[in-house]
């Protein structure tokens, strides 16, 4: 009698089995926020259960945050919830180093990202790198800076991904996610700016190829020299800018 | 350069988030790494970068620990632990990293990466661990940013060791408990 506790096997339940293999998925990154879940059918085949338990799996989902039922779909919810993101965003506001000091803590972390990537990704993970690099230099030759500020984004997210740290990416992806308004206004000012353009593409190879030889310490100078020099220059852009703005109130002074 | 005190927001907390670490145990490993590059960071800045005020917030946080310790009052010590840490990144003036890490922290003092009591019932686990917080402390009060690195780094690293080192020991309970049963009933039918 001493410990039967231990010893009993008790199978998860249909629904649940299912909820915890669905939230595998956004753990890990295989479904995003926004993502539309494939139809009822399809999905239940797809995971050989039945639709009530699929149903059920869904309905629990839903009571946890993890999904939303909208016209048109059932879409994953992006874990760093709404009143997360409001508050960050109003900080991000109200705080005029708030970039500054949102670069600073990237520097740290995708130095680390980059080093995990480069040990640790597949092939899968690497070709993912590989794709979103050639469409960035792609963009770059088009010229058209709000697409490529966009798949800049995407790089960065594609070597979260690879380094294989599910809270990283969590925090990462959600970051990136509620910021995503101000960080891009942020890349298109950089963008736009005559030679950053060249320098930045220069850097994101530089990552790009660290990871593909899998040289860890490379990747780690490379993403952190990357993110440090965006800090600078956009540091160095508003204080040009607040400088334009004084001459322009000057010169409309003595008009 | 002059830090300015922030005004020292607490982050709404994401159950969702929160909920989904917890239901699946092996994030806390991944926790642990993400943890050790943020607390070297986040050491050797508020080494730079503290004012007087957040070096009194600190050592009030430690003062706490050390007490707490010293009583042998588990529940006290650690919330203490959660302060002295909350206490460092509010002392790095980073808003960022402080509304991020303090959502963290606050997590695990709610046991969403894995219980808590484990690592402190590793044997030495807490003197060592009381150890590795005053290293911190003083290398923070110092001004010593390598050494402040160091010693974050040295915390988590054993946080690490011990989680692992506890799984492990629950797992070895649990069978030597099989083959006890299975030895039991073998002399009951003698």
């Amino acid at each position: 009698m001493l410990h039967t506790a231990n010893d009993a096997i008790r199978p998860a339940k249909l629904p649940e089995a299912i909820a915890s293999h669905l939230e595998s998925l956004i753990l890990e990154g295989s479904l995003r926020a926004g993502d539309r879940l494939s139809a009822e059918r399809d999905l239940a085949q797809q995971l050989e259960v039945s639709r009530p338990s699929l149903r059920q799996a869904i309905s629990l989902l839903v009571n946890r945050g993890f999904l939303e039922i909208r016209q048109g779909g059932t879409f994953v919810r992006p874990p760093l919830d709404d009143t997360f993101g409001d508050h960050l965003s109003q900080l991000m506001r109200s705080d005029p180093d708030s970039t500054s000091d949102y670069l600073e803590f990237r520097g740290g972390v995708d130095g680390m990202a980059a080093f995990l990537a480069a040990s640790r990704s597949t092939d899968i993970d690497r070709q993912a790198i590989h794709r979103a690099f050639l469409e960035m230099e792609q963009a770059h030759c088009r010229s058209v800076p709000n697409e490529e500020a966009d798949i800049d984004t995407r790089f960065h997210q594609s070597v979260y991904e690879a380094g294989h740290n599910v809270v990283m990416l969590q925090i990462m992806c959600g970051l990136s996610g509620i910021l995503r308004r101000d960080v891009h206004q942020n890349r298109t000012k950089l963008y736009t700016r005559k030679g950053v353009r060249e320098i930045l593409l220069d850097q994101h190879r530089a990552i790009h190829d660290a990871i593909m030889n899998q040289d860890g310490p490379a990747a780690r100078d490379a993403a952190q020299g990357h993110v440090n020099f965006t800090r600078a220059a956009l540091t160095e852009i508003d204080r040009t800018d607040a400088r334009l703005e004084m001459s322009l109130r000057r010169f409309a002074e003595t008009e | 350069m002059q830090y300015r005190n922030k005004t020292d927001q607490i982050p709404p907390y994401p159950e969702t988030l929160a909920a989904l670490f917890q239901a699946h145990p092996e994030s806390a490993f991944d926790y642990l790494e993400f943890r050790l590059v943020i607390a070297r960071m986040a050491a050797r800045q508020a080494a730079e970068r503290s004012t007087e005020e957040d070096r009194a917030r600190l050592t009030s946080a430690y003062e706490s620990l050390r007490q707490a310790h010293d009583r042998y009052d588990l529940d006290s010590e650690s919330q203490a632990d959660t302060k002295f840490h909350l206490a460092i990144y509010q002392a790095c003036h980073n808003a960022v990293m402080g509304f991020i890490m303090s959502t963290l922290i606050t997590m695990q003092s709610r046991d969403v990466f894995y219980d808590r009591r484990r690592i402190h019932q590793q044997p030495g686990a807490r003197e060592a661990m009381m150890d590795q917080h005053r290293a911190l402390y003083l290398a923070i009060l110092n001004r010593r940013p390598e050494a402040a690195a160091e010693a974050a780094e040295i915390h988590i690293r054993f946080t690490n060791h011990s989680l692992r080192e506890s799984i492990e020991a629950e797992r070895r309970l649990q069978s030597a408990l099989r083959r006890q049963r299975r030895s039991l009933s073998q002399e009951d039918e003698e």
